[in-house]
């Protein structure tokens, strides 16, 4: 190899010549070393969710005998605070488990 | 109709799409696997473990990729870091990277002199073989090389003209299958 410009010229031919390298499973393994995917993005998990409770709701509110319940019920409720701090803390807990449920990918 | 590398990224960021990041890879493992082949003397095994790493730290940086450079600088980015990277771990445990390059089927002329430029480049340092394949074999920009590596471009220049110097001596009478 002689010459000033020899080098860039082997480089030309190198270039000219890469062969392509076929994958050969080399794609499927990287993917399989990536954390798992979400089947549907979490948008569209959240829209399902919503229509599906809205849906349970409205069959709910159709078969529930509301007045029936309504009507056996005390007309005068007595809540103290111990009935308002424990209808606090069970909130707090069922949304605190919602939120890690979605965050750790358990829904 | 192929999808645009931008929206690719996009599905990968937003919804996480295993396909869409498929996609990159499938484009791009090729260009990639054969300049860290060439960037490790021809080690196969080496450069397509350095090639996963690369895609696998990717999809995880990918939400800070900003698309202001070409999403093949960036990945090139990543894989110059890993290779400085294993590099550096192979020579603190003191375990030899220089390996006989695995031999394969191809051994036309073409294929030799892919193989003897390998070789020769592994005697180079590591950002002098960088600079120069960058430079020469995917002819990109000094300035282009100089975001991939990090570095002022003088150094890259610097880089490319002594890599070029060094390589011509190791190349002096060479005929396509003998190494230098």
């Amino acid at each position: 190899m002689n010459g000033r410009d020899s080098i860039d010229q082997l480089f030309a031919t190198s270039r000219e010549f890469e062969p392509y390298i076929s994958d050969e499973g080399f794609t499927a393994g990287v993917m399989a070393r990536l954390p798992a995917a979400r089947l549907i993005p979490f948008w569209k998990e959240c829209l399902i969710t919503l229509a599906f409770t809205l849906v349970g709701c409205l069959v709910a509110l159709y078969f529930f005998p509301a007045g029936q319940l309504l009507s056996s019920l005390p007309s005068s409720f007595v809540i103290s605070p111990l009935t308002i701090g424990g209808l606090s803390a069970l909130i707090a807990l069922m949304a605190g488990s919602t939120c890690w449920a979605v965050e750790t990918n358990r829904i | 109709m192929d999808i645009d590398d931008i929206t690719l990224i996009r599905r990968v960021v937003t919804e996480k799409s295993h396909r869409a990041f498929a996609e990159l890879v499938k484009r791009y493992q090729s260009q990639l696997r054969y300049s860290l082949r060439q960037l490790t003397g021809w080690n196969e095994a080496l450069a397509d473990d350095l090639a996963q790493e690369t895609f696998i730290k990717a999809y995880q940086a990918l939400p800070g990729f900003k698309g202001d450079a070409k999403f093949s600088s960036w990945l090139y980015r990543i894989a110059y870091n890993q290779m400085v990277s294993h590099f550096r771990k192979a020579s603190n445990r003191e375990v030899s990277t220089d390996q006989e390059p695995v031999e394969t089927v191809q051994q036309d002329d073409h294929g030799a002199l892919q193989r003897d430029l390998a070789r020769a480049m592994k005697q180079l340092p590591e950002a002098q073989r960088m600079a120069l394949h960058l430079y020469l074999h995917r002819e990109c920009s000094h300035q282009e090389i100089s975001d991939i590596m990090n570095i002022p471009l003088g150094t890259v220049k610097t880089h490319i003209a002594r890599g070029k110097d060094q390589l011509r001596q190791l190349l002096a009478g060479w005929q396509p299958g003998e190494t230098a």
